[in-house]
């Protein structure tokens, strides 16, 4: 066995990057406490180099190994470090030995399978012949595990003069319980609330019932607006604005496009501003100069910008009052 | 020049805001309503089922715990075949824990029936049913390694009918070899007079 040793070590310092498996580690969980039902994990790292590879589908899978033991899952990872590739295998192991005193079981070894594997063991040992090295492959060792009983057996009374039925000893099914409302109950209202006032926020923007007399207010927003303008300043831009606004606020308030002659008929219409109705007929002639005969200053002489904000402020209070 | 009033510029933004608010509002609402009267009926059924109501669900739409409560309905009217099949028709919506919990359910059934063929003396079919409750105990415990119950009446079924296997006990090599504690079944024949 020595020679075998001695031949390894010098294999290993003639061909030191030649292909080999470097390692097999296996960090192994505590191999006491355990019962049935237990989950152990076991990591394995396969470290090889060269053209050495685990042959990973020779893994053992998942599923029931011995009649107490399950490989419940395994995973594995690969990467590459400084021409070395390590593989990280996690098994996750789930006992149901049925202990009825403390117990030592193995969890069975399982040889571990490599391409191209090199004629040197991790271990130091060299195989004795060339085409067993070959086949050669490293393990991963046995683990041995003690396992405690989970109750005390004396009272397992399937005897012929037992007293108590199976079905006493046996632990109670799980019953179904009811789904958790409260949380949804209070998302549901909460929405429900916001959807309501979302459905005002509409309401509002469109001036539907709720808000309809918010339409009927053309005069109020040019007053408004007129008002907003008054800070811009009273030059030509600033008056021409305020004509326009007052215009369409006519035009909303009649229902179709005002113009100078229709005028009285308006005010006829609608006695409550029959009091503005020489300032109406002012407005709408420097309105006719200012627009379609271009003589602007005159325009804003005879009908300044002092003017349009008040007449719209007096429309405004009109229309206010009768609302 | 003409100068735009923010509050008429924002105007069209406004009402586009509004309506894409309202309709994700709309939608919110909608699903929390489903939410809250699909539970409201998922406990309506529970309930019914949990005081003896043999009600029929419909395994592919149904909540975990309706299926739940159902599985036990059927386990208690002694119809093991319907639960089972229930439970695989639902078997892939089920959170682990609660495919867990209705195999533990099934898998006390398939014991206490193996107790019965026992007192009846029909070992084999008490074999047959304490292989099954083993095998379902076991996918529980792999599901939801944490319910004790489960662990603990895997070993009461352990010893319902003895089990050992036949040549893959690693411990016939072990320094502490087989000390054939276990006694036989009570009430066989056995050997030659």
């Amino acid at each position: 066995m020595r020679i075998w040793a001695f031949l390894a070590f010098v294999i290993f310092s003639v061909h030191p990057a030649a292909a080999a498996i470097d390692a097999v580690n296996v960090y192994e969980p505590r191999t006491f406490g355990y019962f049935i039902g237990d989950t152990l994990e076991r990591d394995v790292e396969v470290v090889t180099s060269g053209s050495t590879e685990l042959f990973t589908e020779a893994l053992p899978r998942p599923g029931a190994l011995t009649y107490w033991l399950d490989l419940v899952s395994i995973e594995q990872k690969t990467h590459e470090n400084n021409g070395r590739r390590i593989y990280d295998i996690k098994l996750k192991y789930q006992i149901f030995y049925s202990a009825i005193e403390a117990t030592d079981v193995e969890i069975p070894a399982f040889p571990l399978k490599f391409k191209n594997p090199s004629s040197v063991a991790p271990d130091g040992t060299a195989p004795s012949d060339l085409t067993e090295a070959s086949k050669y492959s490293a393990s991963v060792p046995a683990l041995r595990l003690t396992i405690a009983p989970l109750r005390n057996l004396v009272l397992v009374d399937l005897m012929p003069d037992k007293t108590k039925e199976l079905s006493d000893v046996l632990r109670p099914d799980i019953a179904a319980h009811e789904i958790a409302t409260a949380q949804k109950e209070k998302t549901l209202a909460l929405s429900g609330l916001s959807l309501l006032a979302c459905g005002l926020l509409l309401l509002w923007h469109y001036a539907i019932w709720p808000f309809q007399t918010r339409a009927g207010r053309p005069f109020t927003q040019a007053d408004r607006q007129i008002r907003d303008l008054f800070s811009y300043g009273t030059g030509d831009p600033s008056y021409r604005e305020a004509l326009l606004i007052l215009h369409r606020a006519f035009d909303e308030a009649a229902g179709h496009r005002l113009l100078a002659e229709d005028a009285s008929a308006f005010t006829a219409e609608r006695p409550r501003f029959s009091g503005l109705t020489p300032r109406l007929q002012a407005f709408f002639e420097s309105s006719r100069l200012y627009f379609f005969s271009d003589d602007r200053r005159t325009a804003e002489e005879r009908f300044p910008f002092e003017n349009i904000k008040k007449l719209a402020g007096d429309l405004a209070r009109e229309e206010r009052a009768a609302a | 020049m003409y100068i735009e009033r923010p509050f008429s510029m924002l105007s069209d933004q406004r009402r586009m805001l509004l309506w894409l608010l309202t309709s994700v509002v709309a939608i919110w609402f909608g699903y929390a309503a489903d939410v809250f009267f699909g539970a409201e009926r998922a406990n309506d059924n529970i309930r019914q089922l949990g005081s003896r109501h043999d009600i029929s669900i419909d395994a592919r739409r149904a909540t975990p715990q309706e299926i739940l409560a159902r599985i036990n309905e059927s386990i208690r009217r002694d119809h093991i075949d319907d639960a089972q099949s229930i439970l695989s028709t639902a078997t892939e919506r089920l959170p682990p824990n609660v495919r867990g919990a209705a195999l533990y359910n099934i898998a006390n059934a398939s014991t206490l029936l193996a107790g019965e063929a026992v007192r009846r003396g029909d070992l084999d079919a008490a074999a047959a049913l304490i292989n099954l409750a083993k095998s379902e105990y076991r996918l529980s415990l792999k599901l939801d390694p944490e319910n004790w119950n489960a662990r603990y009446n895997i070993d009461v079924a352990m010893r319902v009918v003895r089990d050992l296997p036949l040549g893959d006990n690693p411990d016939t090599t072990s320094p502490n070899a087989p000390k054939k504690l276990w006694t036989d079944l009570p009430g066989i024949p056995k050997g030659l007079p």
